[in-house]
């Protein structure tokens, strides 16, 4: 079994009497690449702010590298931190080599750091240039940099794709990706967007209006999903009627519905007709028996709803 | 120690001490222009009404001097975003302190040229060295600190660096009032009005033989010790709102 590297327990937050962040008990292990997914204003941000101390916490405790995290020893856990939360910090009066001294200053590291970590970032070219002459992306890619400044074992970084171009987000992907095998780190990463979480992390954590609704591997979450059959006959009508009175009734869905899964008109000719899918051999057997009674087959199709609509689905769920 | 040698590697580019290079370079001229058509004749103390001049300059245009470098200290961070950085680096408290050590830095050395600079006019006229060479410092490094502190506190609650600069120009204008309304407490009441409040120098001024006298009272302990009073509370409720809000900036 892994070491848990971050494990809150119940943590809570409120803001002006509203829970932004309601009773979140994560668990991230080591050498994982945590996906913390939510849509805006779920509460990935706050919760990163309270795992680095930025922002007390109501309740709940937080462990971070097997340390409990108070205000006395909060400096001291985060030494071994790196974080990137909201938009990149910068001093747009130093260099982008100025701004990582600062940091290397404070954590006591030894200045060859910066090149190290530049390189990483590929940012070396840019290093005498004015941080406030950087791009958005330059300035995101400084922000990862100094993160990354004396190997932290532990990276939290909060949407850090924001404001890259696709090459950039691509190489950001990589460079996260490599992380963990190449520097032993563990990362937190946060989004809104499944897709950009699928690629980089198997673990994720869902949060919705400040609930962590979902925690767990991404294929435990893939298992979540169901699968649907949807046939498309000469005669829909007649072909559910055959089906609900035959051996095959349990596979009917309690309505039929269109193939995004939602309600529709179980008797429209042009729709389909949705049974829960069946392994290989019922579904011969299910085409066979509708073909003996005189129906054309047009269509059997298996169906089954994205992640990204699944992800969809339960944030809404929570939401209402 | 590192945190202050990083408080000041974030002060380049600043400017800031050009701007007080600036300031220093003005008072110098003012003065020079002050002692040209000096008449011997119709004062009886040139220490009296350089220190009285001086006081004068520091009136006008330190507040705005003041209000300038805080907002400098202070936007430096909100206009990086970089708290949530330095926090978990370094405890709020600990910025906030850095902030203010190295304000006093600057005010000390400013305080430091003016001081020499009195004194080194005074010596022109007045061989020797005088106590109230020392007091002036005094009296300028204790007012600066008072005015410095309040701008960095009003730096750090506003969102708009504008309003500690209208500050500065209100405070100009009360403070020259405080020297000329001497009747009313006004200069106890500002810390821009401890330039006058603080300055042992009396003048009389006779209007129909065009002659001023200036007179020298005991240094006033009292005012200086309420305003440290001051600059204390001044600190200490600037760290308690910083380390309260520094990531609501």
């Amino acid at each position: 079994m892994k070491t848990a590297i971050i494990q809150t327990e119940d943590l809570t937050k409120s803001y002006h009497h509203r829970p932004v962040v309601d009773g979140v008990s994560l668990l991230i292990e080591q050498n994982s690449i945590y996906g913390f997914l939510g849509p805006n204003g779920a509460g990935k941000t706050t919760t990163m702010k309270l795992l680095l101390g930025l922002t007390p916490k109501d309740s709940g405790s937080i462990s971070i590298l097997g340390h409990q995290m108070n205000e006395e020893n909060r400096i001291a856990v985060l030494s071994e931190t790196g974080s990137l939360i909201e938009n990149p910090s910068y001093y747009g009066n130093l260099t982008g080599y100025e701004n990582l001294k600062i940091s290397c200053t404070l954590k006591g590291l030894p200045f060859s750091e910066i090149d190290r970590v530049l390189k990483i970032v590929r940012m070396d070219s840019q290093k005498h240039k004015k941080a406030s002459h950087y791009s958005l992306g330059m300035k995101q890619r400084l922000g990862i940099a100094n993160a990354l400044l004396g190997s932290p074992r532990l990276l939290l970084l909060d949407e850090p794709t924001n404001g890259l171009d696709p090459s950039g987000i691509h190489e950001m992907r990589e460079l996260i990706k490599s992380l963990p095998q190449q520097y032993g780190m563990t990362v937190m990463i946060s989004s809104h967007l499944l897709s950009e979480i699928e690629q980089v992390s198997d673990t994720v954590g869902i949060i919705s209006g400040g609930r962590l609704i979902y925690q767990g591997l991404l294929s435990g979450l893939r298992a979540k999903n169901p699968r649907f059959l949807l046939i498309r006959t000469s005669d829909n009508r007649r072909a559910e009627a055959l089906i609900a009175k035959s051996r095959f009734a349990h596979l009917l869905c309690p309505a039929s519905q269109d193939a995004g899964g939602r309600q529709a008109a179980p008797t429209a000719p042009s729709r389909t007709i949705c049974l829960s899918c069946p392994d290989d051999r019922e579904t011969g057997a299910l085409a066979g028996f509708l073909i003996e009674q005189g129906l054309a087959i047009y269509r059997i199709q298996e169906q089954q709803d994205s992640l990204e609509e699944l992800y969809l689905k339960m944030v809404k769920e929570v939401s209402l | 120690m590192k945190f202050l040698l990083v408080e000041f590697k974030k002060q380049k580019g600043q400017h800031s001490f050009f701007l007080f290079l600036l300031v220093f370079a003005f008072t110098v001229l003012w003065l020079l222009w002050c002692l040209d058509d000096l008449d011997f004749s119709r004062f009886n103390d040139v220490t009296g009404l350089l220190m009285t001049n001086l006081l004068l300059m520091n009136t006008i245009l330190l507040p705005l001097v003041l209000a300038v470098f805080a907002s400098r200290l202070a936007d430096v961070e909100r206009l990086g975003n970089t708290y949530k950085w330095l926090c978990t680096m370094e405890s709020s408290a600990c910025i906030y302190r850095c902030k203010a050590v190295v304000g006093t830095v600057y005010l000390s050395v400013f305080a430091l040229a003016q001081a020499a600079l009195f004194a080194l006019t005074g010596n022109f006229f007045v061989p020797g060295f005088s106590i109230r060479y020392v007091q002036y410092f005094v009296t300028l490094l204790a007012v600066y600190e008072a005015v410095f502190l309040f701008q960095l506190n009003l730096s750090f609650a506003s969102s708009s660096q504008l309003l500690p600069l209208f500050v500065s120009v209100g405070a100009t204008f009360t403070g020259i009032f405080s020297w000329f309304l001497n009747q009313y407490p006004l200069r106890y009441l500002i810390p821009w009005g401890y330039f006058a409040a603080l300055c042992n120098v009396g003048m009389y001024y006779q209007e129909d033989i065009r002659y001023s006298t200036y007179t020298w009272s005991p240094y006033p302990v009292l005012w200086l010790v309420i305003l440290l009073i001051f600059i204390g509370i001044e600190y200490l409720w600037g760290s308690r709102f910083f380390r309260k809000h520094v990531l609501d900036f």
